[in-house]
């Protein structure tokens, strides 16, 4: 009981009411909290993988400097794979020079992305080559691949196409190949498919919301 | 070789009556080691028939083919055409991820500021030739007009052999 009977009323409609106000503050903190955790993010371009995320099949694969590169590169890291051929003067060299221009926008999220360029052609694209080629749109980026038997296989698993067509006759051939790039977490997993056509900002930002709310 | 000059000056000349106007056309520098570069350019019919590009040549490539490359069911495929079709008062573009020029083994590796020239010809039997300049890949879809290299070769002077 209060020595001031006349102020009671007011001190306990200032504690009623600072106890919502808290309640209210302390409730919209963990509302934010849960919604950046749980609830999936706006995306331009990227699709999701369902959230149960497929580890990617088991990859035996030769990075352009001559290591071998298998699904333990893909751990730790965001990865970018993208599947094409360095014989081919329209989609393959601007997908890379789009890649290369979301890349110099990630800003501090880049030392955790990687950009990996699969050649389906191992053919005709030798290490030598594939490695000059990727460098030339940003020194980051790796180029590898595998024999056609270990492509047909991978590709079969991650239900990626491409296909060699008939050489013309002077002896040049298309090889046609999925458009979209993978987008890889950093547990090795399936996390997302950016779909053609690819723009430099929906990608960097795409992908920078991803690892925001991984 | 002079009766091959003025031949060439004879198809050279008919470009002056030409209605297929040039536009914004540029070879994307491409990988020094690339050995297929493509040209982008927008072709404008300003004539009063629907005309056809037959063929393109360049001296500093061992061929030149026109490819279409589509994404379909999200796979890109590319394929060779045969001729591209300029419909009166049409603008076609060649452009990234469509219709484009499939240049094979560059005489030597090309840079930026570099130029190439290239001839097109139509079903008219009308010849144009074109400086492109070799620029900056661009990406994002901004389509920036710069300026315009197109080289028109006036009336030929008539040579005797």
């Amino acid at each position: 009981m209060s020595d001031n009977p006349a102020q009671s009323p007011l001190w306990r409609k200032l504690l009623i009411g600072m106890a919502i106000a808290g309640l209210a503050l302390i409730t919209g903190f963990f509302a934010r909290e849960w919604s950046q955790q749980k609830t999936a993010p706006e995306l331009e371009n990227a699709t999701l993988y369902p959230s149960d995320f497929r580890p990617l099949p088991p990859l035996d694969l030769t990075a352009d400097n001559g290591s071998r590169f298998s699904n333990e590169d893909l751990m730790g890291r965001w990865t970018l794979m993208f599947f094409g051929f360095t014989h081919c003067p329209d989609v393959c060299p601007n997908t890379l020079a789009v890649m290369a221009e979301a890349y110099e926008q990630l800003g501090d999220y880049q030392r955790d992305v990687q950009v990996v360029f699969v050649s389906v052609d191992p053919e005709r694209d030798t290490l030598d080559k594939l490695g000059d080629y990727v460098g030339y749109f940003h020194k980051d980026f790796m180029g590898v691949t595998a024999d056609e038997e270990t492509l047909d296989e991978m590709a079969g698993r991650m239900n990626i196409f491409f296909e060699k067509e008939t050489p013309d006759e002077h002896g040049n051939y298309e090889v046609n190949h999925s458009a979209a790039i993978f987008v890889i977490n950093p547990e090795g997993r399936r996390h997302a498919l950016m779909s053609a056509p690819h723009m430099p900002g929906a990608m960097g930002s795409d992908l920078k919301t991803m690892m925001e709310h991984y | 070789m002079r009766i091959l000059t003025a031949a060439l000056l004879c198809l050279l000349s008919a470009a002056a009556f030409a209605d297929i106007q040039i536009k914004d056309a540029r070879v994307p520098a491409a990988p020094p080691t690339a050995s297929v570069l493509t040209a982008y350019m927008d072709l404008h019919n300003d004539g009063d028939s629907d005309r056809q590009l037959l063929g393109i040549s360049g001296e500093t490539f061992s061929r030149i083919e026109m490819h279409l490359s589509e994404v379909i069911d999200g796979v890109a495929r590319m394929s060779a055409v045969d001729a591209i079709e300029l419909p009166a008062g049409d603008t076609v573009s060649l452009k990234p991820g469509g219709l484009h020029l499939m240049m094979f083994n560059p005489a030597e590796p090309l840079t930026v500021g570099d130029e190439v020239t290239l001839t097109l010809e139509f079903d008219n039997g009308e010849a144009q030739t074109v400086v492109l300049p070799v620029a900056k890949r661009r990406v994002g879809g901004a389509h920036q007009h710069k300026h315009q290299h197109q080289k028109k070769h006036q009336h030929g002077h008539s040579t005797t052999p």
